[in-house]
């Protein structure tokens, strides 16, 4: 069966993005526009992984990323973020995110990333 | 993803406007507050997000210097930056050459020069005001990975060599990252090189971790594998560790501060179609329409219950797919008001002026066909009010106006109508001063004074020649503008009134239609002929009968209920196949009182036909000059009607009885 991946980010350009090289290699897609969306659509549809953006408008990336993980803390959340948000990335690590993406990113790293993440366990 | 390389640029174009409107509306909203930290982190957001998007298409330039923007911001996000005039300027003129730069990318230049721009942005990121002593030093990662010390008998101590890809983008969160997995596995003794140089990224693609632990080294290098951007993993074991120790970094003071709310976007959950798509769907649905009822007319006849009921089904569920689809044309009218506030603002630091710009009924939707004519007449009409309405400040020192003028543009709904007001509080129109331009540039005579109501003589503003500007600007008034902006308002089926009071100020109204294409229309008879004659502008039908008719001057008029005394006019007098206008209406025939802009009028017209949804269809050209006619319709049976437009078709009739 394949997985479920939630992409999340506030621009539809970047979900556009993720989508295509996702979908591509057979993964189902849901998207959330924001990091609230995020966390809804996160307890209706359990997905095995979430890309999330950091930067969003209504609730961020780094305060979604806590939101799911106290929801389930088996989540396996990657982030998703731009040069110069080293804090950013390292608070999300801290707070239970497996890994991340800098963007621009090449779609191969994407895919690397993404199955080293559905490989690994979470915690 | 080259095959989608156009769909990209597409939805980048669009996207990339929303933000850039974001960030202009940040930054006028930051003007008028600068205290407000909600606009900055809008702005904030605006320029991170172009960035991330132009990198991700390899706009490089465009993601460098958002980049800078987004830099500045976060000064100012610090509060590190004050918040002045001179700020905001600089980020809307960077703003600005990011749409220069947008363009050239979409057109495969080079030419905008970013050079100067972004110097100024980083001088003013790097040395703007009296900076608080930072938080924190940027880039000073925490890097002690050390999460619980188990002072555990037995295991091994080993030293993993990572390395990471050549080209792995925040080497020090990276590895960090490795540094933090293996410190679930054991105990983080050391690293080389330090913690310190690692945080800092001195290092070039290899670390080493010294780790003391219990697990077998090939499930410590599967874990360090996991994280991407790892290249390589080489496990030796070592001699046993002597020591322990190693400072765990306390993060939530970094924590802490990150945890601010984020003002929200509006999120609506929406697609993107090509407005072609959407055009054909019009047209298609226009044509259902016209099928439907042509399909009635042959099935009414046939009396065959079944098929009547099934028509009445396809009535139904095609009027509900035409309002969806109509619907789907509909766009709030911010979306084209939301460039007027820095326009407006732009103008009146040129002038000199103080200026308040006030907006309301942004959600108010209009036909964007209709949303993009208007555009430009709008801009016409603010300039207008920013120049020559709102007075200097001397002027309005001495009439005891406050100092700051005020400019609003207002939407409304009215009926199957949007009206839009630009109006301000300034010195007003004065009719005497625009009767004698008109009269000096030979577009009235002396006398006729008296004939003409006050409406009428500010009216002469839009006749084409006329110009009440004393002095041309490089803004506005050099003759061409206002007969431009009414052919347009008038051409989209709308109609311009103007209202003005001497020392309080002037106000321009556009009544629009909400939409082209398709209209309520009451279908009408007269001189043999049927003719569409929009709902919107029908108040109430009379049976000649019932109408009292008088004369005045010669013309035939009606009482109304309430008293009001109107004007009768025949149809067929007025589309010409009659000339007698006096004729009052006949028994059998009927009186439509028709309102155009609180003005009522009674048609008189010899048959009834019935009330109908109209697809308007645009006329040949050789049609289009005679006035009075909209349009034309295919009707159920398939004949063809002429849509009126009572507007120009008053104004003609009342050409001829003067």
């Amino acid at each position: 069966m394949s997985s479920t991946i939630l992409v999340v980010d506030d621009a539809a350009f970047m979900r556009m993005m993720i989508r295509d090289i996702l979908s591509k290699e057979g993964y189902i897609i849901q998207e959330a526009v924001n990091g609230r969306d995020a966390v809804d659509k996160y307890a209706e549809i359990r997905p095995d992984l979430v890309t999330l953006d950091i930067t969003m408008p209504e609730m961020n990336g780094l305060d979604a990323l806590r939101a799911i993980k106290a929801s389930d803390k088996d989540a396996r959340v990657l982030m998703v973020s731009a040069m110069g948000q080293q804090k950013m990335i390292v608070a999300a690590l801290e707070a239970g995110a497996m890994d991340f993406l800098v963007k621009p990113f090449q779609p191969t790293k994407v895919l690397e990333t993404v199955k080293k993440c559905l490989q690994s366990v979470p915690r | 993803m080259g095959d989608d390389m156009q769909a990209y640029k597409d939805i980048f174009v669009s996207e990339s406007a929303e933000y850039v409107q974001s960030i202009v509306d940040g930054m006028l909203q930051l003007e008028s507050n600068p205290n407000d930290l909600e606009p900055v982190e809008v702005v904030f957001r605006g320029a991170h997000s172009l960035k991330g998007m132009s990198a991700a298409m390899g706009y490089e330039r465009t993601a460098d210097l958002t980049h800078k923007m987004e830099g500045l911001m976060d000064t100012v996000r610090k509060r590190e930056q004050a918040v002045d005039a001179s700020l905001v300027d600089l980020v809307l003129r960077a703003v600005d050459i990011v749409k220069l730069l947008i363009d050239d990318e979409m057109n495969g230049r080079t030419v905008t020069d970013t050079s100067a721009i972004a110097a100024e942005l980083a001088a003013r990121a790097a040395g703007g005001g009296p900076a608080p002593a930072p938080v924190e030093a940027p880039g000073a990662v925490p890097m002690g990975a050390e999460q619980h010390v188990e002072g555990e008998e037995g295991g091994t101590t080993m030293v993993v060599r990572v390395s990471l890809e050549d080209a792995c983008v925040l080497k020090s969160v990276r590895a960090y990252l490795v540094i933090k997995r293996l410190s679930h596995m054991g105990t983080v003794v050391e690293t080389h090189p330090s913690a310190r140089d690692i945080e800092d990224e001195n290092f070039e693609h290899t670390f080493d971790v010294v780790l003391h632990t219990t697990e077998l080294s090939a499930d410590v290098s599967r874990a360090v594998s996991a994280v991407s951007e790892v290249s390589g993993v080489e496990i030796t074991e070592a001699a046993p560790a002597p020591s322990v120790a190693a400072p765990v970094a306390d993060r939530d003071a970094a924590l802490g501060r990150l945890k601010k709310s984020i003002p929200k976007l509006s999120e609506t959950q929406t697609v993107r179609i090509a407005i072609g798509h959407l055009d054909s769907m019009v047209n298609l649905v226009g044509e259902l329409v016209i099928v439907r009822s042509r399909l009635e007319n042959l099935a009414r006849p046939l009396g065959h219950t079944g098929i009547l009921e099934t028509l009445e089904d396809l009535h139904r569920i095609s009027s509900e797919l035409q309002h969806e689809v109509m619907q789907t044309r509909m766009v709030p009218v911010g979306n084209i008001f939301n460039r007027f506030p820095r326009m407006v603002r732009d103008l009146a630091r040129d002038l000199g002026k103080d200026v308040a710009f006030e907006m309301e009924g942004l959600d108010i939707e209009l036909d964007r066909t209709v949303l993009d004519e208007i555009g430009d007449p709008l801009v016409h009409l603010l300039r207008n009010a920013v120049d020559h309405g709102v007075e200097s400040a001397e002027q309005r020192a001495a009439a005891g106006k406050p100092a700051r003028g005020t400019v609003r543009l207002s939407a409304m709904r009215e009926r199957d109508q949007v009206q839009l007001v630009v109006s301000d509080d300034g010195g007003g129109m004065d009719p005497d001063h625009i009767w004698a331009k008109a009269v000096e540039r030979g577009i009235v005579t002396a006398d006729a004074r008296e004939t003409c109501s006050t409406e009428d003589v500010l009216m002469l503003t839009c006749v084409p020649g006329f110009s009440t500007a004393d002095q041309a600007t490089k803004v506005s008034g050099r003759g061409v503008g206002m007969d431009v902006v009414r052919g347009k308002i008038e051409y989209l089926g709308g109609s311009l009134t103007i209202r003005s009071k001497p020392g309080v100020g002037t106000e321009f109204v556009l009544s629009l239609p909400l939409t082209l294409a398709i209209i309520q229309a009451l279908l009408l008879d007269a001189g043999g002929q049927t003719f569409a004659l929009p709902l919107s502008f029908v108040n109430e039908v009379y049976a000649a009968e019932d109408v009292k008719v008088d004369t005045i001057d010669s013309g035939p008029v009606m009482t109304l209920r309430d008293g009001r005394v109107i004007p009768l006019y025949r149809l067929d007098v007025l589309i010409g196949s009659h000339d007698d206008h006096t004729r009052p209406p006949e028994p059998g025939e009927h009186v439509v009182l028709v309102e155009i802009a609180d003005q009522a009028r009674g048609l008189t017209v010899s048959r009834l036909v019935g009330r109908q949804e109209v697809v308007i269809k645009p006329l040949a050209k050789m049609l289009k000059q005679i006035r009075g006619l909209g349009g034309a319709t295919v009707l159920g049976d398939g004949s063809v009607a002429l849509i009126l437009d009572p507007r120009m078709l008053f104004s003609m009739g009342e050409w001829e009885h003067r």
